[in-house]
């Protein structure tokens, strides 16, 4: 049944206008989600160690109530529930790309908060009774302590969560916003060639996740320290030892 | 020559009956009819808050089953993915309020069953005097899409310039103009007319499209005994009147189904 697979066409739809475009739209997205989750994350994450019981209580809402919805249900939420709450959100202000940003800002920003807490608390709390005692002030050694030793923990995670937001932007195509699932969408309904039309979809995934891999490694090779890299030298050696063992 | 009739007399009764089935329901072509359909269509077919898929489409689906002595039975389908279905087998025909088309029917046969006008439907009152297709200049336009509406606007965009967004369902596109924000939606009469009985006053049609379109029931084109079943099916269903009482029963011109 190879047969019945047009080349032609699938090369027309990979380098065809839409799906560029479409591809374009769904990596800006999720790129402009991802920032804006990680400055929230960020206040959230510290939130969350706050000496104030209202202000833990509140992140604890927050991370609790995004993190238990399913995410395109908060985007037909904020797209046909919100306007008929307040009519502003109908306006022609508020397009599918903003609605779409926001919902997945706002989700992604629950997630990013635990990551970053995570990272947080990865750093040894020595290190901050070591600043103090050096009397840098509380901002100081978060910001020349803590966070450059946190980056680390969390890059790896963060990566994940840039490509799980690279796919959820496709969600937004409930909401009429031209992304790259829409593009093949519409292509296969005019031609009802599924196969040509989703595969070359399903390529330009693959083509973007792949070029974030690899900033991702080189954003993590930035973040090593020489007391790392003499680590990651030795890590070959542990799974040897395993293997052997087994 | 007594046991003989011992034997005949039941071989005979029970080819009675067999021709007496036969006689009242035409040979099914299928076990089941499978169909295919998106509910989100009113009033061709829609889901109750229940679930339960029902509307002119479901109806006539089970009218077609019963005079086979079978029994129908719907396969929820998102609309662009219809024609697809039927070819992959995912059911028998496609019965959804779906236009007959040059494009579609070389994809499948086709059995039409319904004709019907294109509308503009906009919101009550007509606020922005949408008074035909060349009105949608800088408006704000929804339709469902994958549909053959969406092809045309599409094509009208190009041409005089809006704001085109397309939605998964009819229903969905219909929303944005109750919302408030699309200026105008493009469906079928037979949805525009459902939902302005829904919405009393908050839905208007304001542009009638002179051409007629066909609703019909996709079969595959392997199926001919299906197809040509369906035919006779349809046209016993128009001749006694059922589809007349169908059309009646959810208020459309009783001329449609003619």
């Amino acid at each position: 049944m190879v047969a019945s697979f047009d080349t032609h066409l699938f090369w027309e739809a990979l380098t065809s206008d839409p799906y560029w475009k479409g591809a374009l739209l769904a990596l800006g997205l999720a790129t402009v989600s991802l920032a804006t989750a990680v400055v929230i994350g960020f206040l959230l994450a510290l939130g969350r160690g706050s000496r104030l019981r209202t202000v833990r209580g509140l992140v604890f809402f927050y991370n609790w109530l995004f993190r238990a919805t399913p995410t395109l249900l908060q985007l037909i939420f904020v797209w046909y529930a919100l306007p008929q709450v307040w009519p502003v959100f109908a306006g022609n202000w508020f397009t599918p790309f903003e609605a779409a940003f926001v919902t997945l800002s706002l989700n992604e920003a629950a997630y990013m908060s635990e990551i970053i807490r995570a990272g947080l608390l990865s750093v040894d709390p020595g290190q901050e009774l070591a600043g103090r005692a050096l009397g840098m002030t509380r901002r100081q050694i978060l910001r020349r302590v803590i966070v450059p030793q946190a980056i680390r923990i969390v890059i790896p995670p963060t990566g994940n969560e840039f490509i799980t937001l690279l796919k959820l932007t496709s969600l937004a195509s409930v909401i009429s916003l031209h992304e790259l699932l829409t593009a093949s969408q519409e292509l296969a309904a005019v031609g009802f060639r599924y196969p040509e039309s989703y595969l070359a979809a399903l390529v330009y995934y693959l083509g973007i996740v792949s070029v974030l891999m690899v900033l991702q490694d080189r954003l993590e090779r930035r973040y090593t320290w020489s007391s790392a890299r003499r680590r990651r030298v030795a890590a070959p050696a542990v799974p040897v030892v395993a293997h052997d063992a087994r | 020559m007594r046991r003989l009739t011992a034997l005949l007399v039941p071989l005979v009764l029970s080819l009675g009956i067999v021709g007496g089935v036969g006689a009242a329901h035409r040979a099914a072509p299928v076990s089941t009819l499978t169909f295919c359909t998106d509910p989100t269509f009113p009033p061709m077919e829609l889901t109750r808050s229940s679930g339960a898929i029902f509307g002119f489409d479901v109806d006539m689906a089970n009218a077609i089953a019963k005079q086979w002595g079978i029994s129908a039975k719907a396969v929820k389908t998102a609309f662009p993915g219809l024609i697809p279905a039927l070819k992959a087998k995912k059911c028998e025909t496609v019965i959804s309020g779906i236009f007959v088309t040059p494009d579609r029917l070389k994809q499948a046969g086709a059995v039409t069953y319904m004709h019907s006008h294109r509308v503009l439907l906009v919101k009550g009152g007509n606020p922005k005097q949408i008074k035909g297709p060349n009105d949608l200049k800088g408006r704000n336009v929804a339709v469902q899409a994958g549909t053959k509406y969406e092809e045309y606007l599409k094509a009208l965009k190009a041409k005089i310039g809006f704001n085109l967004a397309s939605y998964p369902g009819d229903t969905d596109a219909v929303a944005q103009i109750l919302i408030g924000r699309a200026d105008v939606v493009l469906t079928q009469d037979t949805s525009a007319a459902y939902q302005i009985g829904k919405h009393p006053g908050k839905l208007l049609i304001a542009y009638l499209f002179r051409q007629q379109d066909s609703f019909g029931i996709y079969y595959r084109k392997s199926d001919g005994q299906l197809g040509s079943g369906l035919r006779s099916a349809v046209a016993s269903l128009k001749k006694n009147g059922t589809m007349a009482k169908l059309a009646a029963k959810y208020k459309l011109p009783a001329a449609d189904v003619k």
